[in-house]
């Protein structure tokens, strides 16, 4: 991974300078149309693949992990100390404070974790939600014992949506106009939203920066980046209908005949899609990019032909064409066609604007029951939007754009990006 | 049977009207069931339609209702006239004439509901989904009708309420075609409080419900009693349906949170409530 590449890729920008990647036109239409065709109930499940699953064979699991590992998150610690750069150099600056804000699955949290790390600056976890509920004295007299610079990645898990837990929030943020000593804070954009609303946490915090939007070119750079991470395999990702290249292969990996002919060595619009429907989000991009595997084109099981397309890599490593489905067949979380209910969308935006919640505390953010709230949690959880890890709930990266959208539709407040 | 009809008039009605062998009648009766069809149709479909798209396309659906109605009886009307009568304007103005009077004297309050039906299309009082108060009913605009609007109230009762009513009465709409709508929640408590606190915590209470609407500010009136302190919790929920649900909630957390900062409910009943029973 060379440090071109880096600077190319991880750029941070000043929130209201965020721009989301635009989709083909085709999708537009096709979602459009569709869309309407599934409001209306005449349709099945949202994004529903023509293809039944059983036709395509699964990628293994192990597979998907080793052609689209989790990031490395120390990638783009230089872009934060680039954006950065004034504000550290200062001894006394202007505003002691820094604000990173990003939606849910941007990386933001584990940038400047990592960041915080490789500097040295002392990390603040967030309090639990009793001590948020009980005002948060304990948590905030850490504080008082020295004037050092502090990380807090979780601004989102700072308060609740309860009228006892603003109190510690507002607490902190007198803290941190009151004193001099630097804070780089990590928010999530829905919280960010919320707050700049309920408690103007934006006039605290004037100049927020996000990660610039991943676009089909970030994309391209990004996904090989992550499928080359693995030193055992090489990786070729080709459209499933057209067989047009998803990702420019390798010059190794490419066969002869595409170079003379041009034609499969272009590559599809795919990512253009993937880009449009994650907003430029890194994190939710590679959700669906790995929901995309359809089928390993092995040359054990189809001979000849395919032999010819997929040769051994000449260190002697595995090569994986994998096959990538059309973006119109991919099946993507939603909610069906029929209407939704009120109370289904209030636990959903309430695990928007928390960064995800635990089961423990959410019978005291509803006016709903502790039967009624897990009833809805289990119906998002069966439309594949939201997902529980330990008794920790959030929203799935790759349901997070219909849920957007829905509460959007809805009325209901969403980030700005 | 020997007619008493004087000749003259059977001539000009000859005039006016197409000879009875010359009317269509099979042709008229298609007409009206189409345009009877058609209003069924337009009534079951777009609250239908209107219930699956998003919330927001609803306040826009619903009125459209009787401009549509509206415009399928008149074309019917413009359709079924010229196969009746013969037509020239002197003939219309007769025609309109003779309607006029004998459906104002005959059904006059009727007549008056269908005119200020078409009148209220064009000034929208009330449009289907606002929720209104006429003559001590309040409830949400169901449908309206040419003659009435029906109101369905939050005690599941439907009101049908002439649209006479809108040349005599004041009408109240509490969202006028918008989403959302104003809730007022009332706390009466005890007046030895910190009142600038209790303010913040009423506050925070509404801030924090998940029927708010973010977009409009939240108000916290506090006004001072005789017996208490009353305050008036100003807000707006996401939804104008669910005004119930947020006036409980607000009502409920409010409760709470002020009995958690140990502020106790007003001891006795507003002044205006007590009754003099002593003479």
């Amino acid at each position: 991974m060379t440090t071109d590449a880096n600077q190319t890729l991880w750029r941070f920008v000043r929130l209201d300078q965020y721009k989301r990647p635009s989709g083909t036109s085709r999708e537009t239409m096709r979602k459009g149309i569709f869309g309407l065709w599934l409001r209306l109930g005449w349709g099945g499940k949202a994004e529903e693949s023509v293809f039944a699953e059983k036709e395509l064979s699964q990628v293994p699991p192990e597979l998907v992990d080793k052609a689209a590992p989790d990031p490395d998150w120390s990638a783009p610690l230089s872009a934060v100390t680039a954006v950065l750069d004034s504000w550290l150099d200062v001894k006394v600056p202007e505003f002691s404070n820094q604000i990173f804000v990003g939606p849910p699955y941007h990386g933001t949290p584990e940038i400047l974790t990592a960041w915080a790390q490789a500097r040295g600056w002392r990390l603040v976890a967030a309090p639990s939600p009793e001590m948020i509920l009980t005002g948060g004295q304990d948590w905030l007299t850490q504080f008082e014992e020295d004037d050092g610079p502090l990380v807090l990645p979780h601004l989102e898990q700072c308060y609740l949506r309860h009228y006892d837990g603003l109190t510690l929030l507002r607490r902190l943020l007198d803290h941190i106009i009151s004193q001099s000593r630097r804070w780089l804070v990590g928010c999530d954009s829905w919280a960010w939203a919320y707050l700049s609303k309920a408690l103007k946490v934006d006039t605290v915090f004037p100049t927020p920066f996000i990660l610039e939007a991943f676009d089909h070119e970030r994309l391209k750079i990004w996904f090989q980046q992550l499928a080359a991470a693995s030193k055992e395999s090489n990786f070729v990702f080709r459209q499933l209908d057209s067989g047009k290249y998803v990702l420019p292969p390798a010059a190794g990996d490419e066969v002869s005949g595409d170079r003379s002919q041009g034609s499969n060595a272009e590559s599809s619009g795919f990512l253009k899609n993937v880009a449009a429907y994650s907003r430029g989000i890194p994190g939710i991009a590679r959700a669906v990019w790995r929901r995309s595997f359809a089928f390993v084109n092995t040359t054990e099981e189809d001979g000849e032909a395919r032999d010819k397309e997929a040769p051994a890599a000449e260190d002697g490593n595995s090569a994986y064409p994998i096959l990538v489905k059309p973006w119109s067949q991919l099946n993507l979380p939603g909610f069906p066609g029929q209407q939704v209910s009120s109370g289904l969308l209030m636990v959903l935006h309430t695990l928007l604007i928390h960064g995800g919640l635990w089961r423990r505390i959410l019978p005291q953010l509803f006016p709903l029951s502790p039967m009624e709230i897990l009833e809805y949690l289990y119906l998002l959880e069966a439309f594949g939007l939201v997902e529980s890890g330990q008794g920790f709930w959030r929203v799935t990266p790759a349901g997070y754009p219909a849920a957007r959208l829905t509460l959007q539709s809805e009325g209901y407040l969403t980030d700005a990006i | 049977m020997p007619s008493n009809i004087p000749d003259t008039i059977k001539d000009k009605a000859g005039e006016i009207f197409n000879r009875l062998d010359q009317i269509n009648f099979a042709q008229i009766a298609i007409l009206v069931g189409l345009a009877w069809v058609s209003i069924l149709l337009l009534e079951r479909l777009i609250p239908r339609l209107a219930k699956r798209l998003p919330s927001r396309l609803r306040m826009y659906l619903l009125p459209s209702i009787p401009v549509f109605r509206l415009a399928i009886l008149i074309i019917t009307l413009a359709m079924i006239v010229p196969m009746v009568i013969q037509t020239s304007l002197q003939n219309l103005i007769a025609i309109l004439g003779f309607t006029a009077v004998a459906l104002g004297f005959a059904f006059k309050d009727y007549i008056s509901s269908l005119i200020a039906g078409i009148v209220a299309i064009y000034e929208r009082p009330y449009r289907v989904g606002d929720w209104v108060t006429i003559d001590g009913a309040y409830g949400e605009v169901q449908s309206l009708s040419l003659r009435a609007l029906r109101l369905y109230t939050p005690d599941d009762t439907v009101v049908n309420i002439p649209h006479i009513k809108i040349w005599t009465t004041n009408i109240f709409n509490a969202n006028d075609g918008n989403r959302n709508l104003l809730c007022v929640t009332h706390f009466y408590v005890d007046p030895d409080h910190d009142a600038a606190r209790a303010r913040q915590t009423l506050h925070d209470v509404a801030l924090t419900s998940p029927y708010l609407d973010l977009n409009h500010l939240i108000r916290v009136i506090v006004q001072e009693q005789p017996w208490g302190t009353h305050y008036q919790l100003k807000a707006y929920p996401l939804d104008s349906r669910a005004q119930f649900q947020f006036i409980s909630d607000l009502t409920v957390r409010g409760k709470d949170a002020l009995a958690k900062m140990g502020i106790k409910p007003a001891g006795a009943l507003p002044a205006p409530a007590l009754r003099d029973y002593s003479g």
